[in-house]
């Protein structure tokens, strides 16, 4: 089993069909179906997600919205998402790998939890995936 | 919004109230020996409130039997379908759990039911319709009419609240609604009764605001009723298709986010 780090676009791409990063995405949602990964997640990816959904749904927003926080819920009771509060630490050390690396403010809140855990980050953003080296597709 | 102010703000049929508490057949003939003058009203469906005090004060013994426990039910029943349809809500609310701390039969929960319901206490009332429907083996000969208005009147109202949710964007609303038909629709489908539960229907004769709610609605309820997670992703990922702006990738989208947050 590999836990990893993800960020807001791996989720976001895991459900867009159209998206260059769709199938990849895919792959890292089938490896936690399969028992084989887990997503160790800073809330402000979950936020980042449903706040995606809120904003880019043209329509049916609320039961899109919903169907999405019911997933992540039920994903988070079994084990397969764990989730991190920004608290004082981990705001040091977001402050840490915003100057070292050169990333901007929420970007470095997710790398930097990628730090804390030794854990690879799953990401898509072109800008993480350069500056920060744990960072992969 | 209370469920009743958003109904007559988009022109929506109430929930129908359920029919008045009908004396069980065999408990006529008790009545037709001990109680005889009762009986007359109660097949006429002339009862009154002070009749029925009259007559319980005058039987209080009688009514400790097996039997007279049922009579004993029922007048209280029906004396709080009287006063709550007099305009004396509280104390007819009051009267329905003094019939169930006699006896809790099914017919009482739903009247209750409904009365919470006409109340806008909607949390009580679903309450009330799933103590029915646990008790529903005790309905008696007229079980299939009152499963018939139970399961009617108890969908309906689930699915206003979704509906109601819906139309004043309130989330956590609509899912109340939402998930509550589902769970009653889960149960009635364990029991063969599914036929019994209101289904959606989007008539092109509702405002094109209702319509939309509606079929928001339909589409809420079906990917609420996915259980399995994964199974509940890839449902999301076939409507989103269909609503997110062409050509954003997921890191703009990110991106946009973080664009604003960082930037407010």
């Amino acid at each position: 089993m590999e836990p990893v780090v993800l960020d807001s676009s791996v989720l976001v791409a895991s459900f867009l069909t159209d998206d260059h990063f769709h199938q990849r995405a895919l792959e890292h949602i089938q490896d936690i179906e399969s028992g084989n990964s887990v997503f160790h997640l800073p809330m402000l990816v979950w936020v980042e997600v449903i706040a995606s959904v809120n904003r880019q749904a043209r329509k049916n927003r609320l039961a899109l919205l919903s169907r999405a926080e019911q997933s992540l819920n039920s994903w988070e009771s079994s084990g397969k998402v764990v989730l991190y509060p920004l608290d004082r630490d981990r705001m040091n050390r977001a402050a840490s790998v915003a100057e070292r690396h050169r990333l901007r403010g929420a970007d470095s809140v997710v790398a930097a939890l990628a730090e804390e855990l030794d854990l690879p980050l799953r990401a898509f953003d072109r800008e993480i995936l350069e500056r920060f080296e744990r960072a992969s597709p | 919004m209370a469920l009743t102010t958003v109904r007559e703000k988009y022109g929506l049929e109430p929930p129908k109230d359920m029919p008045p508490k009908e004396i069980e057949a065999d408990i006529l003939p008790v009545v037709e020996i001990q109680f005889a003058a009762l009986r007359v009203s109660i097949e006429n469906d002339t009862l009154t409130v002070k009749q029925i005090d009259a007559f319980l004060h005058e039987n209080t013994e009688a009514m400790l039997s097996q039997q007279g426990q049922a009579v004993h039910e029922f007048l209280l029943s029906k004396k709080a379908f009287l006063l709550f349809n007099n305009g004396q809500q509280e104390e007819g609310l009051s009267e329905y759990d003094r019939a169930l701390s006699v006896d809790q039969t099914p017919s009482t929960w739903a009247l209750k039911g409904s009365a919470l319901l006409q109340l806008d206490r909607l949390d009580d009332a679903f309450d009330a319709f799933r103590h029915s429907y646990s008790l529903k083996h005790k309905f008696g000969p007229q079980k299939q009419a009152y499963l018939v208005d139970l399961l009617g009147t108890w969908s309906i109202a689930a699915l206003l609240r979704g509906l109601s949710g819906i139309l004043e964007q309130d989330i956590r609303e609509a899912e109340i609604g939402v998930f509550e038909y589902i769970e009653l629709l889960r149960e009635a489908t364990g029991d063969n009764l599914e036929h019994l539960v209101l289904q959606i229907a989007v008539e092109d004769t509702v405002s094109e605001q209702l319509q939309v709610a509606l079929q928001e609605l339909a589409l809420m309820v079906r990917l609420l009723s996915i259980t399995d997670p994964f199974e509940g992703w890839r449902e999301l990922t076939k409507e989103m298709h269909k609503v997110w702006p062409e050509g954003l990738s997921a890191v703009d989208a990110v991106r946009e986010e973080r664009d604003r947050e960082w930037s407010q």
